[in-house]
This record gives C-alpha cells, structure tokens and sequence, in this order.
C-alpha cells in the first residue's frame, strides 16, 4: 500500500505529460490552402453568396499552392476536406469515352466515385486513413477490384496501370438466326440476358435473385447498351464479353439465374456466339396461377404484377372467379403487387419456380386500413422519416422485406400507412441516419397515432465470402423481423444501421434454409459480421 | 483508498500509458510523412504527394494489373493542377442533401467537370485543371448559386479552392381556404367531386410567385405550365415534385409549399395558376411563414371553355380530328372532335395554350390560343388544309451540332385569340425535315450561321429548300442590373421578331444573331417599356438591361 500511492501518482504524471504531447502532436500533413475567409493565404479562392472574397476579387485569381507543403489553417480544415487520392488510369491506348469508365472507391457503405479527365487521370475526395476497395471498369480492360491502404498523408497519388481485356463480341441468336432479345421483348421480357464467364463451366442454374440478372459475376464483364429499346435492334450485336483472364475460361448464357446456353472460350476466339431455342427459353418461364379473395368473396378485376427488383415484368387481371395468370414470368425472386378496389395494396416477394405453370393457391387480401403514425427522437421531438412497412405474415426467409415502398413523415413527424389488417414492422429512418423500429398491428390500430422513436446507429457490416447468396436477417428479442440484406455474388458485403440494443441474427442461404444464428449487440461501435 | 482500488488505478494508467506511448511513436504524425509502403492488399503504385510512383505494384488474383509506367512525376511538364475544395454554409449549418458543382472555362458552355456533392460529402477534387480562367459554379436547393472565378496558372500542381454558399430565404406558405382548411385539401375534394377536373389541373396545385414591387392584378400569359414571372422559386409540398427531404424537409403536412426567395428584402407575393392571379400579399424581410387566403371558388370560375369546328377548304366537317391543347411542358393524349366536326373543351386553365388540330393529312398551322378567366372561346370553322413534307437543306453546313432552326407561320391566325407559335425543327448534319401545312412561313437559322427566309410549300414543288448561311456576331445580353422579370423583344428594321422572351434570370448570356441594326423594346411587368435601337457589328455587341 505504501509503494502503491506514489506509484499511482508518478503514472498519473506521466499519462498528463503523454497526454499532453498526444494532444499538441502534429495531425499530419494538409494539403496546401489558404482558407480566404481568415485571409491569412492567397494559394485559394472562396466565394461568399455569390461575390468573390478579397483574394480573388482583386485579381480574379487563385495563386498557386506554395511549392512546399504546410499546416491546414486549422486541423477542422483538414479533417473537413479529407484525403484525396489522385493518379491516372495507364492505358497502352487511348480512352475511346471516359463517361463510361466506372472507378469508385469503396469502405464498408462508405462510397466515394472518382472524377475523370478525359486521358485518365482521376481524383476521389473525401476519403479516410484506412483500407479502401477500389473498383475500376474501363470498356476494353480488365476489371479491377483490389484492396487500397490510404494513409494519413493529405493528398495521395496511386497511378493504376490497366491490362487490355479479351473482347469477345457476343451473338445471342435462336436456331433460325433472329437475335433472342427482341423475341424476348416480345414476350414483355426487355432484360435479363447476361452472359457471364467462369474458370469452371456452371453447374445447373444459379440461386434466384431479385434482381433482373445477377449481373457482371466471375472473370468477365458483359457490355451491353443500356438503352433497352436500342437493345432491340434486330441487327445488332449482344454487346461484348470482356475477360478478365485470357482463354480457356467458360462462357454460360443466362436469363436472370437460369442458364440457357455454356461453352468453352478458346484461346483465339474472336466471338461468342450463342445460338438457342426460343420455344425451349419460352418453355422455361412461368405461368402463374393465383385466386384473390377479399373480405367479400372472390375478387374480380383486381391486377396482379409481378416483377424484378429492376421492374418492368408481366401482370395479369382476375375474372369473376377471381383466378389470374400471369404469363411468361421470369422465374426467381418476385416482386408481387396487388391491386383490388377496397382491399390492402398488397405487396411482398415470391420465389417462383422456372419451368412451367406454378399455382400460388388462394391469396386473401384484407380491407384496406389507413394506419396513422408519427416519428420522434429520443427526446420526444417529431422528426422528419421516410418509412418503409412490411406485413409480417407475408415475409418469409430469403425474401428481403419491402424497401421499395415508402413514405415520409412530416415536419410534424407525421405518416400514414396505407395497409391491411396485418402486423407489420415498421421501420423509420431520419435525414441524419437515425432509426427506429416499431411492430404495428394495423387490425386492431385504433386512431391514435402509433410512435416509432428514432435513434443514433451504429453501422452493421454483412459480408460473406461464400459464392452463394447469403441472407442476413435482423430480427428483435421476440424474433420479429427488423431488417433483412441479400448478399448476391455481385455484391457480396452490405450495410444496415441500427440503434444500440440486442438483436437476433438469422443467417440464411438463397434457398430459405437457416445456416445459423446469434444473437447480436450493438452498443456504441460499428459491428461486422462474416455470413458462412 | 482501499488497497483493490488503487491496485486497478495503477493498472488501467499503465495501460494507457502504453497505448499513448506507442500512439505517439508510431502515430499519424510519422506515417504521414512517409510513402505508404507496399502490400500484398496495395497493389497499386503509391506515393506521397508530389512524389513519383515508389513501388512496384503488386496484384492478387484475379485482378494483377501489369508494371506501372512511371507517369504523373514531377520530371514530366505539368498538364495541369489537381483542383480541390470544400463546400460550407455561410451560417454553419449543414449542406443542403445535395450540391452541383460545375468547372468552366471563361466564356465557356462547356464544363469540365460536373460533380455532384450528397450529404455529408463536401469536398471534391477534380484532376488535371489546364492552366487559364474557370469558373467554379453552384446551385444547391435551399442555397443561393455561387460563381467562384478561379485561375490555374501554369506550372501549379495544387490548387485548393473553397466555396461557401448562403443558405436561402426560405418561406413557408400555408394556403388556406375561407373556412380555414388547407387550400390542397379542399382542392383535392373539388377535385374528388368533380372527376372531369382531374386531367386538366396539374397536380402540383397553385403555385406562389415573389416580386420586389406590386404583383399586377394581371399577368402577361405565357406558354408554360407556371409563370416564369417571379424572382423566386417556388416548391409545391404537393405533387411529384414536393420538396419534402429537399428544401423544406422540416415542413408539416398542412403547408403548400416553401418559397425560397434570393434575398431579405421586402417583397409582394402573389398565388397563382398558371397566369391567374388568385390571390396578393405581401413579404416582410426575413419573414419565415406566409398565410395566405385563397378561395377555391375564384379558381373554378376562372375555368375556361374552348368550341371550334373543323371543316376541310369545301366547308365539310371533318370527322374525328384530333385537338390537342397543350402547355409548352407537358403533353396530354389528343382529344377527338364530334361526326359534326365540332369540339368542346371545359375546364381549361385560363391563359395561353399550343393547339394543334389535325384530321388524316390535314391539320392547322402551328398556333396558340388565348383563353379568358371564366369565359367561352369559339374559334368558329377552322380549316384544315393538306400537308406537305418539306426538307430544307443547308449548303455548306457547320461541323456538328449547335444549329438551331425554328419555323413560324406568317398567314394571318383564321381567329383574333389564334397566334403563331413557333416550332422548333431538329436538324442533323445540315438537313432537316419539316411535316408542314400548306401556307406561308418563315424559317429562322442561328447558332453556328444565320439565315431568315420566308417561303410558301405551295410553291416550293418537290425540291428542298436551300438556305444558305450568313456569319453571326455575337450579342452578350447582360441582365444583371435588372431587378425583376422584363420582357426582351429584338426586331429587325423590317419588323421581324428574332428574340422574344421575358428575362427572369440575372447572369449573362450569348446569343447568335445575324449583324444588322435591330429595334429593341425592354418592358418591365409595370411601367413604361423603353425602346432602343441596336445595332450589332461583326464583332458582335453588348445589350445591358
């Protein structure tokens, strides 16, 4: 004890004194400026409410950045502007269009695109010490998508020497020579082929996606025009296959998830080309077949839309008997939408079958019910919201919940929910990335407002490593459902914000089968999670 | 103290002391001035900077880029400068959601770069600025533009360049019905009891006009959907375009909108649709809520009806012409006229209209139509006449785009509330196609060469019409000394209007036009219009408001 007083008393000392260096230490380097607002600098400009401050009115000029680089005016400054990282994109050959190169830099939800000049050079702003994702599509080029340390220094160059792609123009035509995708359309079907390429030949179909195709995934990019009605052009091409690994690599031909064609690339080959069955793609969509009751019987002239996550899709209208089908629907994750005089706007997912005519049964659809809510801080304050619904007895694993519908509470922190007699979780997010959840059930909501309370977040981090979808979901203590991410092979990592608490978290494969849960606390720090 | 306590002191400050030992040697303040050394994960060439490429770069699989070319170091002559700043509110607060950047030349059209800051971002960097003059431009909602000159001398490698923007006056309008109810939410129920008011009210609702002196119990009518005429910018909380999570993200469900007006100063504010004034009042500076009262009685019986007849050059009817009757924004599907050819339209917002009529081959010349608050229009027999295709071909056309070419019809309108209306037709390479009305018209060409013909179809025969170019001088029209909407008319001496517009805006701008002497006539929404006479050499002239 007597040792211990004086030794606690010299630590205490010595963490003043570190503290005090630590506190007084350079924070590093700043870029050179000149804030004219303190009008200590004349290496920068500043305008003010749309008159030019003293250094540039008087010779309309910026001078240039002082050849040795000095201390930001102040560390808010630096901390303000945040790293930039510049260089140039180092291509044996000139850049044909610069507005289509994609180069984006990437932190967890943190994403910062890069602005281009015409020969490449490039420059992102606002970035931070750290690792950093950068991902580089030039047409032409090998895509790249690789790790990046930035450190603490103001302004960074990295220069990124691109390597020229195999390109392969890409012919995706039926056994009587038309091109496939204005047969398609045709049909009402406008996208979703999508050729990808592969070390290994594909193996059956992929998992269903959301999305209207699983996009640019393994060694290749597929370059189509992203105008869809110029995609319709009889003559053309299907765009072009980069390879981000010369031949022998494999070629799979896909409508959404379902394979429709493979074959070998050979080293040497100057085309891909495909050539298919319509009658046989045709013979892999699906009919749909569904009845619609509502609190009064069978429902007549109600529409049903299914769709992709990119929209578009088919619908149909039911007859008296209240049956309808849907022809011709890509098979996968399906967005539905049913619309009926009187009844519940009824949306949800469904993972329809490829192959054939799949019957959904009976779908009750409840009387509509205008459900009054209102959003408040963790003081009680109304706050702004965009709110987002999702009827709990309508969701199941893998399906996301309903993100794609919304809408806002106003200053007075006021909403409506336009709903069914159904539970539903509500979830409200404020301009300044506050959240709140609240279960709401609207069958028994009487006309006081129900409150969902926003709070400070903290970022959830779901990556996988996993080439299979994984599904992440977030559910509260009791197991009702918060928030869901579907990680696709193109976008294996995402983010979701929640307010400190303890959660359940389900992991799920593309299927709906549970691979496993924990139970999950958020207290004050980000949290990442690696779905197996 | 007991012994446990101070044994935990000694332990969490030893702690610490290591953490803040360690922090202070490796900390940022040495790894700032090093080159960031190279890993498995960097596989890029890194350097501090200003200094060239340090390491050779390293890939992982699948994406290992070949050796870096050493470029971009400092031995290399400089192109241009890394441009970079910060974007702040005068008042501190925070950015609007989003903020427009744009860097252009002097003089300029053309940016260079075009960025587009969403909150919380506020810094951008722009690579490779050439040496000259720019101007750094922004526009956010919510926020007053701001021009920022900037000059990249030759040589600079770096140049910072902050912005601050002054957040906007923004008023918050309630518009209130007699009984006291929001105007929206009686007009949604009229709307509701009147279903056939549906397709020809917009959806946005009335809107909320600013001037710095009286507002006119009449406006001067205009082809768009809302008046141009206001120095402020009015966002409807109804409608597509509502302004919640933009400007006015704050504002409860019972406001009409947000008007963000440019600057503190007393103001006369008026609530309009389209160009009826239904509603004055006044602003003082710096006020932050607006009530106004607006009877939906005065906007019903403002609705106006149009009756016409189409009939061929014999007087018969024409059965199932199309009529079209439109805003110069928008486009609603075509009605159709009776068996008797005859057509009627109710409900219409007062004011000008482009109407189009057409029936098989035949259709009227491109005109607009006039329609008075409350009243009944009838423009009796209009007669349709044949079509032709016309192609009008430039001899020796410029190289790519900026020609512009517009025809207008010069045959008297067949009715007093007619007036010709100008179409813009869209000219590829020097030739351009024209689906015309057999008549009179005159065809005007500027942009990149100048040219004003007049012609009849009937008597151009099958061949194209050939117009030649004369060179254009340029006239910088300079209107920031104007203080509210004024409408700028250019004549030629033989009275051909080659400019008509009201100037709302207060930066400079060019237009092409062909050297002459012109008669210019400035008119203000109150007072006397002052006339002046210009005349534009080849080298162009300056016309200041």
């Amino acid at each position: 004890m007597r040792w211990l007083t004086p030794l606690v008393g010299i630590e205490t000392a010595i963490l003043c004194v570190l503290i005090a260096l630590w506190w007084t230490r350079d924070p590093g380097v700043a870029p050179p400026t000149a804030d004219s607002t303190a009008n200590e600098r004349a290496d920068a400009v500043e305008a003010v409410g749309g008159t030019v401050a003293a250094t540039a009115t008087q010779g309309l000029a910026a001078n240039p950045a002082a050849p040795q680089r000095t201390a930001a005016a102040t560390p808010g400054d630096s901390a303000g502007l945040g790293i930039i990282l510049h260089g140039r994109l180092i291509a044996p050959t000139p850049f044909a269009d610069v507005e289509q190169i994609r180069l984006n830099c990437h932190q967890n939800d943190r994403w910062r695109p890069a602005e281009l000049h015409a020969d490449g050079s490039y420059a992102v702003a606002e970035l931070s010490p750290g690792t950093w994702r950068i991902r580089c599509e030039v047409p032409g080029f090998r895509r790249l998508d690789l790790e990046h340390t930035v450190t603490t220094a103001p302004i960074q160059r990295l220069d990124i020497p691109l390597q020229a792609a195999t390109v392969l123009p890409v012919f995706v035509r039926t056994t009587d020579d038309r091109r496939l995708q204005p047969e398609l359309a045709k049909l009402g079907i406008w996208q979703g082929l999508n050729v990808v390429a592969t070390r290994e030949p594909l193996v059956g179909d992929l998992e269903p996606t959301e999305n209207s195709s699983v996009f640019s995934i393994g060694i290749g990019n597929h370059r189509q025009d992203h105008d869809l009605n110029r995609r319709q052009d009889p003559d053309a091409n299907d765009g072009v296959l980069e390879l981000d690994e010369a031949p022998p690599v494999h070629a799979a031909l896909l409508l959404r998830h379902m394979v429709l064609a493979r074959q070998r690339i050979d080293p040497g080959q100057t085309e891909l080309r495909f050539q298919v069955d319509p009658t046989a793609v045709v013979g892999r969509l699906a009919k749909v077949r569904v009845r619609l009751i509502g609190p009064s019987g069978p429902l007549e002239k109600a529409t049903v839309r299914l769709s992709t996550a990119q929209g578009g899709g088919s619908a149909g209208t039911t007859d008296a008997q209240g049956y309808a089908v849907v022809d011709n629907v890509l098979p996968g994750l399906t967005s539905v939408d049913i619309h009926a005089k009187d009844c519940e706007p009824f949306t949800t997912h469904w993972t329809i079958p490829p192959d054939g005519e799949h019957d959904r049964g009976e779908v009750v659809l409840t009387g509509a019910v205008q459900v009054p809510g209102k959003v408040v801080d963790h003081t009680g304050k109304p706050v702004r919201a965009s709110v987002q619904w999702t009827a709990l007895d309508l969701w199941q694993p893998p399906h996301p919940r309903i993100d794609r519908r919304s809408t806002a509470a106003d200053g007075d922190g006021h909403f409506t929910l336009q709903a069914g007699q159904r539970r539903y979780t509500v979830r409200a997010q404020s301009d300044d990335q506050q959240v709140g959840f609240a279960i709401v059930d609207a069958a028994s909501a009487g006309p006081e407002r129900f409150v969902v309370t926003v709070q400070p977040t903290q970022a959830l981090h779901l990556r996988t490593a996993s080439q299979q979808v994984r599904v992440g979901v977030v559910a509260d203590r009791d197991g009702n459902l918060l928030d869901v991410r579907r990680l696709e092979l193109r976008w294996p990592a995402a983010s979701l914000r929640l307010p400190d608490g303890e959660y359940r978290l389900t992991v799920y494969d593309g299927h709906g089968r549970q691979l496993q849960q924990e139970t999950l606390r958020i207290a004050g720090s980000e949290v990442t999670k690696e779905l197996r | 103290m007991n012994r446990a306590v101070l044994v935990a002191i000694a332990i969490l400050e030893a702690i610490a002391i290591v953490i803040l030992a360690f922090d202070l040697v490796a900390g940022p303040g040495t790894a700032a001035n090093a080159a960031p050394a190279p890993t498995a994960a960097s596989s890029m060439v890194a350097a501090g900077p200003g200094e060239p490429p340090t390491a050779p770069p390293l890939a992982t699989e699948p994406t290992r880029p070949p050796p870096a070319e050493r470029t971009g170091a400092p031995s290399e002559p400089v192109r241009g400068a890394l441009v970079f700043g910060k974007v702040r509110m005068a008042d501190g607060g925070e950015l609007p959601p989003s903020v427009f950047l744009s860097l252009l030349p002097i003089g300029g059209t053309k940016a260079l770069y075009d960025s587009s800051l969403q909150r919380p971002s506020s810094s951008f960097a722009w690579p490779l600025v050439p040496p000259g003059e720019y101007e750094i431009r922004s526009r956010a909602d919510g926020a007053q533009p701001v021009t920022l000159p900037l000059v990249v001398p030759a040589g600079t490698t770096e140049l910072r360049a902050d912005l601050v923007i002054e957040p906007s006056w923004l008023v918050r309008v309630l518009l209130l019905a007699p009984d006291g109810r929001p105007f929206h939410e009686v007009r949604s129920e009229l709307i509701e009891q009147r279903p056939e008011l549906r397709s020809h009210v917009s959806a946005e609702g009335p809107q909320v006009i600013a001037l710095w002196h009286e507002v006119p119990a009449n406006l001067p009518t205009s082809e768009l959907r809302s008046t141009p005429l206001t120095i402020a910018t009015w966002r409807s909380s109804q409608g597509f375009e509502s302004p919640r999570g933009r400007v006015g993200g704050e504002l409860p469900a019972r406001y009409a909108g947000v008007l963000e007006m440019p600057e503190r100063r007393p103001a006369h504010v008026a609530v309009v649709q389209k160009d009826l004034v239904l509603a004055r009042g006044t602003l003082t500076a710096g006020q932050e809520e607006l009530q106004l009262t607006v009877d939906p009685k005065v906007w019903t019986d403002s609705l106006a009806t149009l009756r016409l007849q189409v009939v061929d050059e014999t007087g018969q009817p024409l059965a199932g012409a199309k009529i079209g009757l439109n805003d110069a924004q928008s486009w609603r599907q075509p009605s159709a006229a009776g068996d008797d050819g005859r057509f009627e339209q109710a409900n219409l917002a007062p004011g000008r209209l482009q109407l189009s009529v057409s029936a098989g081959d035949r259709a009227l010349q491109p005109f607009a139509v006039l329609l008075q608050p409350g009243t009944v229009t009838d423009l009796g027999q209009l007669v349709l006449r044949p079509q032709r295709t016309v192609t009008i071909v430039v001899r020796d056309p410029p190289d790519g785009d900026g020609l512009s070419m517009s025809l207008v019809p010069i045959d008297p309108p067949p009715h007093a509330r007619l007036e010709a209306r100008a179409e813009r037709v869209h000219v590829q390479k020097g030739k351009a196609t024209a689906r015309l009305t057999e008549g009179r018209y005159r065809l005007l060409v500027a942009g990149r060469g100048g040219a004003r013909v007049e012609f009849d179809t009937r008597a151009l025969g099958d061949a194209p019409l050939e117009v030649s170019l004369e060179p254009e001088a340029t006239l910088e029209i300079d209107p920031t000394g104007t203080d509210g909407p004024k409408r700028l008319v250019v004549r030629t001496q033989s009275g051909i209007v080659v400019l008509d517009r009201w100037i709302t805006w207060r930066t400079r701008w060019r237009q092409q036009i062909l050297p002459g002497t012109y008669q210019v006539t400035v008119q203000p929404l109150l007072g006397a219009a002052k006339e002046q006479t210009l005349v534009v050499g080849a080298a162009g002239a300056t016309l200041a408001l």
